[in-house]
Parts: structure tokens; C-alpha cells; sequence
């Protein structure tokens, strides 16, 4: 039988209530993008939206950290493997995205260990980049593993010496005093990904503006400083039987009109017309595949629903992510608006 | 390839970061015990029986295909030893191949020539001093390691070590190759397929791919044999060298045929295997040079991407096709796990109709197979089976199944398949009576304890057997087959989520006590073979007694109990702020026991109950050790592992308020009045916890007001103004 943290906190303090804050007047947020590819190489079309749009910070994926079963510890998992210098003018943030079941598993004891080396491999990985100078970690922890996550946090920043910020989900900014808060500089709030996928017509995923709503009436008395995330992506839905079979992130809805194995099945979506792979993943015969995408509107819409609700203070606003795929449908324009509308 | 590159773990940030709203799910758990494919699934795909790595089974909870295997056992010692038999002993060429330095190499190899005399510390004894005539094969033998030793430091791409950490790497250089070259032109086959072998590794890991393939390819008779090891893993180095140079379709055909034919590769083969494209699939398959090659290369894409589709290609290749069982008892635990998550997550009613459809699918396989006088027909009927018990077809279940089993004399995997299979029958038909129950019994008791599916099986007809039995009102059968169904709990709170607890009743609890020793029918032995203890059961009631105020009736029942257990802790003692911890460090040798408490608190009842600062000071020590055994209080310990633990402290408040009343010292009421606020206050905490369960309301501050009042009238005592210094919440309380 536990006794709920959260009443001892009710017991022990009261909490302080602001009112929300709307976005302010001032100069205008930093201008950042989530690089999330293995290779740190930018095509041209990559450098001239950084340069039009302003951009002066990318976070760059470093690693990942997952548990090893067999090993019984800790390891790192993909990430950067080349990178060429940084344009100038850009500062690079690397990112550790790290699985839950590490800190179900890990034993309190190799916390420091792990902060050792989760800060030399940034530093290894990084080394074309530039010393970092900030760190971001990236987490979807839980009330059962946020002592460890937080004393990880804790012990990290003692061993980097940099500021270090955390990506923040919006369950966790709404259930703060079940989640708590990350000891850190900075919070990234991840406005993207909140819904469960579905079959329905007109439900999305990464961006779905009643969801987010549900989660902001709270936002604007989170105690870190919020920089915030939103998506210019797309992805592919795999659907059968009409339930949801496979999230198809390397499927490019802009491609699908082009195979010979699908056809159109109404406004968002396509039915496979004979069994087929499709970059990795194989299609039966009479499955949909239901486009998601993030266009200018929706991003903007999307920030337009969060500006409001962030605590006062300067910001990093950052879109997720850069790749030509998604550049496609955000032109220089599209971009300064939706730059503009966070401060 | 898994074996030669980083495998691209890129499960991008976006998709990662869905779990950003789907988290809240895994918030319900607590991190609690998770299930795995053994725990979701009530087939045992063991019953194949086929040579076959078990990382190929379904499990969606694992990444990749590495398994154990029976058939992996190392076979570059049993080579070794073949090659040897005579000239070492093993033990000692083990020790040679794996832990010899290069210089104790050298020095071997030197004593061997006859230009040294002396052997390298440590291999004084060895037995490969033992045989002169073996001398020059042992020297080729220590001249080759030597050389494998040198490969192997070049045998990795990784730019970073397991900690992230950078590492140099280089490419091996050219003398390498022409030693490996060289010695593959030996008369010695062994040793010439060895070095053969290491000429693939050198080539491949100086990154030449068209070299790889190209030698592979010219001295594919060379590296065939006397070593299948070695044959195999020169394709698997071919097969790498292919992929990374963007051949995909012949790189997957010989994948396909690695899974096939080398069962100690097959995990490796399979992780590997990567179709991407609908072209590049084609063209593997336009490749294949029979229709055996067609059927291997589907089996891959059955385990790696659709096992029906490629059952169904399969087939039409070859009808009696043997690759089909694999994919069939894959499918099958696909099915049954379907929508069920790793933290017991029901599925949802679209999941439940998708798997209807698909036990349809694999049951239509299942029969046309039978039909048409496939392979493995006691696997299609077993498989038929076992679909119709989940089904609820009892008819078709016990037709099907029997025909396995007839098929297959003696095999207890199948058996032990076919008697848990029936068993589900029986329960999805169940009818409350003897009959049925004399039959559960039996079968399950004849259940192998091999069979990997037992406990699976257990669970799932004791589920099901609990609800039916809690419906039909046999309140006290549904608890022993699965605890907690009369009381369902909430599992983050681990509190019952009901506001009257079942297990608050003495006379539920005695039924149960009853029920625990009736063993009569192996049915009987059956519902209580469960958690339940008849020495636990008493512990509970005893317990029950206690908080029911009957301290004496506890005393006898804790008394029978004979519990040993001390409490670690003095339940006596009180502070203004409680401090859980530091009263068991401070009292962890304390000699209270649940039995020495209890008879305690029945005898300060008998004082309780009479009049002065005496009875005062007796009802003060009961509202205490009452408050303490409360999961607000220092000795919790008391109530552990039964269900009684509680957070309600009405019964320590009465307490504390004839202590209150009992007493004219006004110090001493001081105390009483605190001590009772601290019982108000747990209570509040306890009803607040009742009505916002999921802890997600906005925390609103709690306070005993009832009792504060009362205490603020004593602002004369000393007591008082120790609390008025130690306690913020009630000097807060004072100012507002």
C-alpha cells in the first residue's frame, strides 16, 4: 500500500497559482529545427531554409540509450556516425533519447556510471560539431521511474557542466505533481504526437487540436522555463481490417499515387491492390494506407493553440523535423509565420 | 547485417515520442511486473519439436531473433577437436585457441620448431608437448590461430564501443590477405577451408564487397567443407557484402538460404533479412533456382514481415511444403496475443474482431492442409483444436485434438498441447457440476512439467473459471481461483477500488479459512491450489478482529497463528511529525510481534475502560499503536501482506478522544487533542484518496479542523508550544 505523493505534496506546501500568461511582446524566439537523421550532412535546400528562416539552433540527435537484456546493462543504441561542421552561425544541440526500461532496470548504484558515459559519448559524437553547450535529453519517464530519471539528470549535470534541458510531454506538464518536474535548466515541450493513431477519417496523430487542448490549462504554471516543439512532418498509417496495423514513418504520402500496387480510396487514404513490400514493410492486399500530414496551417494552428498558454519568458521554438521531405511543403514563408507566431 | 554493422536502431524521435500521450497507460502500472509472449499466449510452439533456434518463435516483445538453440553448441571447438583428436588434449587447445597471447603464440610455435627448449609459463604442463609426431600439424594449427588472432582485430566497423566511447579502426592490411590466400592453396583441407575463410574476412572487412562475393563465389568448393560452420558463415560474409553493396536481392536470397539449411545462423539470417522494395523482392525471388528456394525465401518474410500471406505463397509452391509449421505456431501466438500489452492491457473490440478473423484465416490453413495431406497433419489438427477451444466448439476441439494426439503417440509436448487445449474447451462450455470439474481437474494435473505453456493455461481457465463461479454467487471459489476477483483493486493505488471491502467481513473470511482445507475432489485440490495459505487466511482474520476493536478474539487468532515476525519498530511510539524511517532504525530490535501487540492492546482495553489518568493514559497507548498500524503511522509492518492494511483511523481517534476526556491534566489533553487531529487528518487523507483515485485533481490542503480547535484551547501547556515549533501545518493553520 503506498500513500499517493501526491497528497503529501498537497500536505506539505501549497502549490502557487498564476494566471496564465499570453505570449509576449519583445524580440522574437530562437529559431530551431530536430535534425534526426544518422548522417550530419545538410543538402543545400537544407542550409538555404536554415539561412532564410534565421535558424540558430539545431538539436541533433547524439544516440539513443536502451537496455541491454543480455548484457544486463545500459547501451547505446544507433545515432550519429558522421558529421561535417555545423553552418556558422548555427549552434548544435545534441539530444539523448533515452527508453523508459533503462531506469526501470538500472540499479540506482550505476546512475553515475551511466551519466559518465552518456556525456562522453555525446562529447565523441559530437566532436565535428563543436563542443556542446547545452544537452537535451529525452525521456518518456514515469511516476515509477522518475527518481531514477531525476537523480540520472542530477548526476549528469555534474558531469557535463552544461545546461541541460528535457523534452517534456504534455501529459507530464498537466500531471506534474504525478510525474514531477525534471531537474534541469529548460523544458521542451513535445507539442506533437498526441493522439492514438486511428482508422477513423480526419483523426491525426501527431496533431490533433481538441487533444492539445485538453492538456493547457495547466501549462502556463509549469515551473521550467518551456522552450516548445511543434511537427512540419508527415507519415503513412498502414490500416486492415479497420484497425491500425503499422505506423509507416518512411512512407512519404507525397509517393504513394506513384505505385502501381495501390489506388486511391478517398481523400486521405489508399488501398493496396496486391501484396507488396514497401520500404521494409510488406502490404497485404486490401489494407489502407491512411496519410497523416502536417501542413503551414496546421503547424500554425498548432502554435496559435500553444503560445498563449506558455510561461512568460524567452523561448527556443523548434520544428521537428528538417529533411527535404518535409521543406517540400514549407517554403520560407510558411516557415517566418510560424516562427513569428511563438515569442 | 546484425553480425557485420551497427543495426539502425533508429526508432525515430517522432515515433518515440507517440508514447507522449499513450504514456499516461503506462502510468497506470506503476512499473509494475510486465507480461511477456509466455504469459499471453496458451500455445506451445515448442510442440514443433523441429531443431530450431527459439528466438524464432513470436514474441512482440523482442527485438530481433536471438535465441537459445540445442543445435548452436560452438562448433569451431568440435572442429578443432575433430582436427586434433590424438595430438592435444582439448582442454588445452582451448586454452591455446582463446587465451594464448601472440607472444605465448610465438613461443609455442618456436618449442613446436625446435628452436626453443623451454615452453611459455603457464604451458609447461600442456599435452601439446606430449605427441612428437603431431608436432608440425600442431605448429600449421598454432601458425594459423596466429594469424586468426590478427583478422580478428580488424573484425569490426564499429566507430564506437559499447559506452559510446570512439574507437580507431582500420582496415587489415595487404599481407594479411595474401597469408590467408596462401594458406587456403594447402593440402591440409582443414586448414586450407580455414584460411579460405579467413581471406573472406579480410577482404570483407577492408570493405571490398565485390572482392567478398567474388571469392566466395570462385572458391565455393573450397569453403564448403570439412567445416558446415564455416561454409555457412563464408555465405553470411558474402551475403553482407552483397547488401552493403546495394545487391539486396541475391544478398536476401542467400540469407534465405542460410535460415534454411544452418539452423545455428537461422536467428542471424532472419535478423538480418531485409526485403525493402517490391523490386528488389521480385527479383530475389526471380533468382531462386527452385521452388524449394522460392519457399525458403518466403518463410523469412513469414517470420520477418506476414506469416499469412506467406503461408499462403508457400502453398501454392509447394502444398506440403515443411516450412510451414514455423509460421503456423507463429501466427497462432500473433493471434492470441492480439491487442494484449506487455502490462495486461485488455484488448480493444476491434482487436478481439480482428483476431477472430485471424484464428479464421489459420484454421482455414489448418484444415486445407489436413484436406490435402500436408505436412505435419497432427500439427494442423492440434492447431485446428486449439482454435476451436477458443472458439467454445467442444466438439470440434475434442475431435481435432484427439486425432493429434493419435497421431502422435508418446510426444508429451503434443499431449500436454492437445490436455490444455481441451482444458480451454471445457471452460469456454462451462457448466458448474461435477462432470465438468472432475474432467478440468484431471487434465490439467496431466499436464507435463515441461510444457511451456502450463502456467498460461492455469491462469487463463482460473480467470475465467472466477468469473463464472462469482456470478453464479460462489463468492468464495472465485477469490481462490483468482484473488482479488471479489475484490477488485486498483493497481496504482493497490487499494480495493470498492468503498466495502469484502475482506472486511469476519465471516467471509472464515469461509474462506473453511474452504482452504476442503481437498476432497482433485477439483477441490484445484480451485485452492492458489496463493492462499490457510496460515495467511488466519493472520487476516486475526487482523480483521483487531481493527474491529475485539483485541482479545485478535490476541487468540495471532496467538494460533504462531507468526514470529517482529514488527521492527516500537507501534507505541508518537512524534509530533511522524517519522516512519527513523523509527525503524531507532526501534528495528523491538520486540513486537503482531501476537505480543494484540495481547497488549486487550490488556490495555481492560485499563482503557475504567476511569482516571490511568484508563486516560491506556487509551492514549491504543489510539497510538492503532494510528501506527495504519499506513499513516511507524508500524504498517503489522498489517503487510494481508488485506486489511487500511489508512482509516476512526478507531484511534475513539481512542484518543476517551484519552481526551479521561484526562483533567491539561498538558496531557494537549496531547491527546494533537495526537487526535493526527487521527482526523489520516482520515481525511484516506477519503480524499478514495474520491480522486487517479491522483490527477488539483491537490487541495487538508486539514483536521475538528481537532485543531480543540487543541488551540491549550495554548497555556507545554505541549502546545512543542507543537506550535515543530508543526508549520498547524502554525499555518493558526494564522489563517
Amino acid at each position: 500500500m503506498r500513500l499517493r505523493l501526491t497528497l503529501l505534496i498537497a500536505l506539505v506546501g501549497a502549490i502557487a497559482s498564476c494566471k496564465a500568461a499570453p505570449a509576449q511582446d519583445g524580440p522574437g524566439a530562437r529559431r530551431a529545427f530536430y535534425y534526426w537523421r544518422t548522417t550530419f550532412a545538410l543538402s543545400a535546400a537544407e542550409r538555404t531554409a536554415l539561412t532564410e528562416a534565421h535558424v540558430t539552433t539545431l538539436y541533433v540527435r547524439a544516440f539513443d540509450l536502451g537496455w541491454s537484456a543480455i548484457e544486463g546493462r545500459a547501451e547505446v543504441l544507433g545515432g550519429l556516425t558522421s558529421a561535417e561542421a555545423a553552418p556558422a552561425g548555427v549552434d548544435v544541440v545534441p539530444v539523448v533519447y533515452i527508453k523508459n526500461e533503462v531506469f526501470q532496470k538500472l540499479a540506482t548504484a550505476k546512475l553515475p556510471e551511466l551519466a559518465q558515459t552518456t556525456w562522453t559519448g555525446v562529447q565523441a559524437r559530437m566532436r565535428a560539431l563543436g563542443a556542446p553547450r547545452e544537452l537535451q535529453l529525452d525521456c518518456d519517464w514515469t511516476p515509477s521511474t522518475r527518481d531514477a530519471y531525476f537523480a540520472f539528470l542530477r548526476q549528469l549535470r555534474a558531469v557535463a557542466g552544461v545546461p541541460l534541458s528535457a523534452t517534456i510531454r504534455l501529459h507530464q506538464a498537466k500531471f506534474r505533481e504525478k510525474t514531477g518536474v525534471p531537474p534541469v535548466e529548460r523544458g521542451m515541450l513535445m507539442f506533437y504526437n498526441m493522439g492514438t493513431f486511428s482508422a477513423a477519417e480526419g483523426k491525426r496523430a501527431i496533431f490533433d487540436a481538441p487533444t492539445a487542448s485538453q492538456y493547457l490549462e495547466r501549462l502556463p504554471t509549469y515551473p521550467l522555463p518551456l522552450d516548445v516543439a511543434l511537427p512540419i512532418y508527415s507519415w503513412s498509417v498502414q490500416l486492415r481490417d479497420d484497425r491500425v496495423e503499422a505506423l509507416l514513418q518512411a512512407v512519404d504520402p507525397d509517393e504513394l499515387p506513384k505505385l502501381d500496387f495501390v489506388e486511391a480510396a478517398g481523400d486521405d487514404r489508399f488501398r493496396v491492390t496486391r501484396s507488396a513490400f514497401l520500404h521494409g514493410t510488406m502490404l497485404r492486399e486490401g489494407d489502407m494506407l491512411k496519410i497523416e500530414r502536417m501542413g503551414p496551417a496546421d503547424t500554425l494552428e498548432a502554435a496559435a493553440l500553444v503560445a498563449p498558454r506558455l510561461p512568460p519568458g524567452s523561448r527556443t521554438v523548434s520544428l521537428f523535423d528538417l529533411s527535404e521531405r518535409n521543406l517540400t511543403r514549407y517554403g520560407t514563408d510558411d516557415l517566418e509565420h510560424i516562427f513569428g507566431a511563438l515569442r | 547485417m546484425a553480425r557485420f554493422a551497427r543495426v539502425a536502431l533508429g526508432a525515430s524521435f517522432a515515433a518515440l515520442a507517440c508514447v507522449a500521450i499513450l504514456g499516461e497507460q503506462a502510468q497506470a502500472c506503476g512499473g509494475g511486473d510486465f507480461y511477456g509472449i509466455t504469459e499471453l499466449t496458451t500455445f506451445d510452439p515448442k510442440v514443433l519439436g523441429d531443431p530450431i533456434n527459439d528466438g524464432l518463435y513470436y514474441d512482440p516483445f523482442i527485438a530481433g531473433y536471438q535465441g537459445a538453440c540445442e543445435a548452436c553448441a560452438n562448433p569451431v571447438l568440435a572442429d578443432w577437436n575433430g582436427y586434433l583428436k590424438g595430438a592435444i588434449l582439448p582442454a588445452d587447445w582451448e586454452k591455446i585457441l582463446y587465451q594464448a597471447t601472440p607472444s605465448e603464440l610465438t613461443a609455442i610455435g618456436q618449442k613446436l620448431a625446435g628452436k626453443a627448449k623451454a615452453a611459455p609459463k603457464g604451458y609447461e604442463q600442456s599435452s601439446i608437448w606430449k605427441t612428437p609426431a603431431a608436432a608440425d600439424k600442431l605448429r600449421g594449427a598454432i601458425e594459423f590461430v596466429q594469424l586468426a588472432r590478427e583478422v580478428e582485430g580488424f573484425s569490426s566497423f564499429e566507430a564506437y564501443d559499447a559506452d559510446g566511447n570512439a574507437k580507431p579502426t582500420s582496415a587489415p592490411p595487404d599481407d594479411l590477405l595474401a597469408t590467408a590466400r596462401a594458406g587456403s592453396k594447402s593440402k591440409d583441407r582443414f586448414l586450407a577451408q580455414r584460411y579460405a575463410f579467413q581471406a573472406v574476412r579480410v577482404l570483407f572487412y577492408r570493405r571490398d564487397w565485390a572482392g567478398t562475393v567474388a571469392f566466395v563465389d570462385k572458391n565455393a568448393s573450397l569453403l564448403a567443407s570439412p567445416s558446415d560452420d564455416l561454409a555457412w558463415n563464408a555465405r553470411l560474409y558474402a551475403a553482407g557484402a552483397l547488401s552493403r553493396d546495394g545487391k539486396r536481392a541475391r544478398a536476401n536470397l542467400e540469407l534465405a538460404r542460410i535460415h534454411a539449411n544452418y539452423p545455428p545462423l537461422s536467428a542471424t539470417a532472419a535478423n538480418d533479412f531485409r526485403p525493402a522494395e517490391e523490386t528488389d523482392w521480385r527479383a530475389s525471388l526471380k533468382l531462386a533456382k527452385t521452388a524449394r528456394e522460392k519457399t525458403e525465401l518466403w518463410r523469412l518474410v513469414g517470420i520477418k514481415n506476414d506469416g499469412v500471406v506467406a503461408m499462403q505463397e508457400i502453398l501454392k509452391l509447394d502444398p506440403k511444403s515443411p516450412l510451414i509449421g514455423l509460421l503456423l505456431v507463429r501466427e497462432l501466438a500473433h493471434a492470441e496475443s492480439r491487442g494484449m500489452g506487455m502490462w495486461g492491457e485488455k484488448p480493444e473490440p476491434s482487436e478481439l474482431e480482428a483476431q477472430k478473423k485471424a484464428y479464421a484465416t489459420l484454421e482455414k490453413i489448418a484444415l486445407d492442409q489436413i484436406a490435402r495431406g500436408g505436412d505435419k497433419p497432427w500439427l494442423m489438427e492440434l492447431v485446428a483444436g486449439h482454435i476451436a477451444a477458443k472458439r467454445g466448439d467442444l466438439a470440434a476441439a475434442r475431435a481435432h485434438l484427439g486425432r493429434a494426439t493419435a497421431a502422435k503417440p508418446g510426444d508429451a509436448a503434443v499431449a500436454s498441447q492437445a490436455k490444455a487445449s481441451l482444458a480451454l474447451a471445457l471452460v469456454a462450455n462451462w457448466k458448474i457440476g461435477p462432470a465438468y470439474e472432475q474432467e478440468l481437474a484431471t487434465t490439467v494435473a496431466g499436464l507435463d512439467p515441461s510444457f511451456g505453456r502450463a502456467d498460461s493455461v492455469r491462469s487463463a481457465i482460473r480467470s475465467q473459471l472466477a468469473g463464472i463461479y462469482a456470478k453464479a454467487g460462489q463468492i468464495v471459489d472465485a477469490e481462490f481461483l483468482l484473488p482479488g476477483t471479489v475484490e477488485p483493486y486498483d493497481p496504482y493505488s493497490s487499494r480495493p477500488t470498492g468503498a466495502k471491502s469484502k475482506w472486511d467481513d469476519v465471516g467471509f473470511i472464515q469461509q474462506m479459512i473453511t474452504r482452504a482445507g476442503k481437498t476432497t475432489t482433485p477439483f477441490d485440490k484445484f480451485v485452492v491450489g492458489s496463493s492462499f495459505t490457510i496460515a495467511g487466511l488466519q493472520q487476516d482474520l486475526a487482523s480483521r478482529y483487531l481493527l474491529d476493536g475485539d483485541f482479545a478474539t485478535a490476541a487468540k487468532g495471532f496467538a494460533a497463528v504462531a507468526d514470529p515476525g517482529r514488527l521492527g519498530t516500537d507501534p507505541f511510539v508518537m512524534h509530533v511529525v511522524d517519522c516512519h524511517d527513523c523509527d525503524h532504525d531507532k526501534y528495528a530490535n523491538a520486540s513486537w510481534t503482531r501476537a505480543s501487540l494484540a495481547k497488549k492492546l486487550a490488556e490495555l482495553e481492560k485499563t482503557a475502560k475504567g476511569n482516571g489518568e490511568a484508563a486516560a493514559q491506556a487509551a492514549m497507548q491504543l489510539g497510538s499503536a492503532l494510528y501506527n498500524i495504519s499506513y499513516h503511522g511507524n508500524a504498517r509492518t503489522f498489517l503487510e501482506n494481508t488485506h486489511q492494511v487500511t489508512g482509516d483511523t476512526s478507531l484511534a481517534l475513539r481512542w484518543y478522544k476517551r484519552a481526551y476526556e479521561l484526562s483533567k491534566n491539561r498538558d496531557f489533553k494537549a496531547r491527546a487533542a494533537y495526537y487526535a487531529a493526527k487521527a482526523e487528518l489520516g482520515n481525511l487523507i484516506t477519503q480524499a484518496e478514495t474520491a480522486n483515485p487517479d491522483g490527477t485533481g488539483t491537490p487541495q490542503p487538508l486539514v483536521p479542523t475538528t481537532w485543531f480547535a480543540v487543541l488551540k484551547q491549550y495554548n497555556d501547556t507545554k505541549y502546545y508550544r512543542q507543537v506550535l515549533r515543530e508543526c508549520g501545518y498547524f502554525s499555518d493553520w493558526l494564522k489563517h
